[in-house]
């Protein structure tokens, strides 16, 4: 933790990363496992419903966890330092009011959660949906934290005319660029890792080659018991 | 297992008398349990680091020798900026970066003069958010001076240094590669003998006075060991304990 920074210094913050990496990891085990079976066109087994939907009810509870630590940290930066009120005056009402409120708040965590209580450990397209907006506003809590944390000068309460007013951030096209990298680079590692480990898979379907990978034959007897989708 | 000697009382007869010997018994049957006294390392980290400096206060004894550090007088600068183009061509900083600046305060209430002057330079601080922040070790505390060096060779450029600095002191410098930040002038005038940093030697009005604070016979220990004047630091609060010293009068 860097304490020279007051939006990145706090008692609460580990606990706060921790949950949200517990809360993005339940988010993309459902987006990626349903997403998995949609490339290959299969129906999801009942086993695998079940598992996903024990993950939905983990990724409600991470996301009532973030819920509270964000109104926390909120009620805290109120009666820190001036640092702190500046940080939270920008995410309130300031220049990252719509971030803030509509990407994290709205699409990251109430909607969210309200479509973990309705799919009621049933609808998976709905736990889908859910998982892919907490994927999608996660992007942005991080982003707010990291731009958000500097955008106080430092030397703002020496008063000086230098540092008067707050920094503003807007990306540069390499940055955009790189985001986008990632993304792409994401979706092809999972498409490529869809493809290579395929083996995993009990059921080979039609349409799908396994041709090359001798080694499946072998693997198959043993992957029998687990993993079974429906033909 | 409890340390305690055989001859002596029961351990708490009346709450009301509990001593000053048994609170510490427990405080160290606390630690023991904890496994923090075995080692000691993390008990140890706090107070050596609440022991390296006096954070405005007058310490005893100094980590480094020579401590190098600078104190700012900032009621005589004229912000005429000539410490900063002195450093500028002593270091051959670029013009999108900067190792000191000097920052302009208007107050219109005030009375009589109604602006001040503030150089600002990297702290030096005895316990630097920065070298904790650096995940490759390319910037460290010398442990002969204090000075906060960079091993250019070593910075990947990944800024994170630069996001940790209390004190906004160290900027990418692209012709070099690596992060840069004032050194005390260490690389192109103290390491070749002189005994000033270039923005002290620039200065007309003698603002910037720089020198070793383990020496009692130095200017700098002398501005700072004193009670009539004021001494403080820049965001003291972050508990960096920086060796820039700003005083007045």
């Amino acid at each position: 933790m860097l304490n020279g920074r007051e939006f990145w210094y706090g008692p609460y913050l580990p606990i706060f990363f921790i949950a949200s990496a517990f809360l993005m990891g339940c988010a993309a085990v459902i987006f990626f496992t349903v997403l998995a079976y949609r490339v290959h066109r299969e129906p999801l087994d009942r086993p695998m419903a079940d598992a996903l939907a024990a993950v939905g009810k983990l990724a409600g509870v991470m996301l009532a966890v973030i819920m509270f630590f964000t109104i926390w940290r909120m009620v805290t930066l109120a009666v820190g330092g001036t640092h702190g009120m500046l940080v939270r005056d920008a995410l309130v009402s300031g220049p990252f009011a719509f971030n803030f409120w509509a990407l994290e708040v709205g699409l990251g965590m109430i909607l969210p959660f309200a479509l973990i209580l309705w799919s009621a450990g049933k609808r998976i397209g709905t736990l889908f949906l859910a998982s892919a907006l907490v994927i999608f506003s996660s992007f942005f809590m991080r982003l707010d934290m990291v731009v958000a944390g500097q955008i106080v000068p430092m030397y703002w309460e020496l008063g000086v005319r230098e540092y008067a007013k707050l920094h503003a951030y807007s990306p540069t096209g390499h940055e955009i660029l790189v985001v986008l990298a990632g993304v792409g680079l994401s979706g092809a590692a999972f498409l490529l890792g869809e493809k290579v480990f395929q083996g995993f898979r009990e059921v080979q379907l039609a349409g799908t080659s396994l041709a090359g990978m001798p080694e499946d034959d072998a693997q198959e007897p043993q992957m029998a018991s687990n993993g079974k989708v429906d033909g | 297992m409890i340390f305690k000697s055989p001859n002596r009382e029961p351990m708490i007869k009346d709450p009301e008398k509990i001593s000053e010997m048994d609170r510490r018994e427990f405080l160290k049957i606390g630690l023991v349990i904890t496994g923090v006294f075995a080692g000691g390392s993390i008990v140890s980290v706090a107070s050596a680091a609440e022991k390296l400096f006096p954070n405005g206060s007058i310490a005893e004894k100094y980590p480094y020798r020579p401590h190098y550090c600078m104190v700012i007088r900032v009621d005589r600068c004229i912000g005429c900026r000539r410490c900063v183009e002195g450093c500028v061509a002593a270091n051959a900083v670029p013009p999108y970066g900067w190792r000191t600046l000097v920052l302009e305060r208007e107050v219109r209430q005030a009375l009589g003069q109604k602006r001040e002057f503030i150089p600002v330079l990297c702290n030096q601080c005895n316990n630097p958010p920065c070298v904790r922040a650096c995940p490759v070790t390319a910037t460290y505390k010398d442990p002969q001076n204090g000075i906060v060096m960079m091993d250019n060779n070593k910075c990947i450029g990944c800024k994170i240094c630069m996001a940790a600095c209390p004190y906004d002191a160290r900027y990418y410098n692209e012709e070099r590669g690596a992060v840069d930040k004032c050194d005390f002038c260490f690389e192109t005038r103290l390491s070749r003998g002189e005994q000033s940093t270039a923005c002290q030697a620039a200065c007309p009005a003698d603002v910037r006075v720089f020198g070793d604070l383990s020496d009692p016979r130095s200017r700098v220990y002398r501005l700072v060991h004193q009670l009539q004047q004021p001494v403080w630091v820049l965001k003291k609060d972050t508990d960096a304990k920086p060796n820039i010293f700003y005083t007045k009068g």
